[in-house]
């Protein structure tokens, strides 16, 4: 990774069904760029779950940003159209899905939400396996 | 069906659990097209159906969420659901969300 080199990416996508492959392909073609591909093995779930989460309870354009913050570190970020924050239920309880979260908390070494007039942003950080 | 999706129902064999081949991504694009064969294959499987899922890519959330509904319509009819030739990153999915104990897993 030269120094020089702009390791921050993003991609907007409409709310469909296609946009979580989209998404993936996204994050796995920057990543691949950046030779960073083999470091984090769990990217593409993680994209996958955020982006299914925006098309499903946002309405509007969603927009993913990958951004390799060092060598061993990446943010992953999904901003949709909706100030609705989603709510963690309970594991037991989330019959009907609402595992995409869990899963998130379960792999992120970081995340969190930024709401904004019209709009949020939830965020991860991933560690690469060692 | 999306072409990031491919199932092969085999066919009925007494004693046995009925074979679906799973090919490709199971996510919120495919989902429900997996819930549609499976469903419709457990209709006439008195042995239950098992999954092979040597050659599915990738899963997330949409797909796990329509196996474990499959799995309730099999119980319901009194078989089960199995999954066989787990891959390494499916079995990473159903680790994460403490949903491995709907399945027989072979």
């Amino acid at each position: 990774m030269n120094a020089n080199e702009t390791t921050r990416a993003s991609c907007r996508l409409g709310p469909t069904l296609a946009a979580p492959a989209a998404a993936r392909e996204f994050v796995g073609s920057r990543l691949r760029g950046w030779g960073a591909d083999d470091r984090f093995p769990d990217v593409e779930l993680l994209t996958s779950e955020l982006v299914t989460n925006a098309v499903r309870h946002a309405h509007g354009e969603v927009e993913v940003t990958i951004d390799l913050i060092d060598a061993d570190h990446i943010r992953l970020e999904v901003r949709d159209r909706s100030e609705r924050l989603p709510v963690l239920r309970p594991l037991e309880s989330a019959r009907d899905g609402g595992w995409g979260l869990h899963i998130v908390g379960r792999i992120a070494q970081r995340w969190g939400l930024d709401q904004h007039t019209g709009e949020k942003t939830i965020w991860c950080e991933i560690a690469a396996v060692t | 069906m999306d072409g990031r999706l491919q199932c092969e129902v085999g066919s009925v064999r007494t004693g046995e659990a009925r074979a679906v081949t799973v090919r490709g991504e199971v996510d919120l694009a495919t989902a429900a097209d997996l819930e549609s064969v499976v469903g419709s294959a457990l209709q006439e499987a008195p042995d239950g159906v098992v999954l092979d899922l040597a050659q599915l890519t990738f899963i997330d959330s949409s797909g796990l969420r329509v196996l474990v509904a499959l799995a309730k319509d099999a119980e319901s009819r009194g078989t089960a659901l199995g999954l066989r030739n787990l891959p390494r990153h499916a079995q990473r999915v159903l680790e994460l969300t403490g949903l491995g104990d709907w399945f027989e897993v072979t």
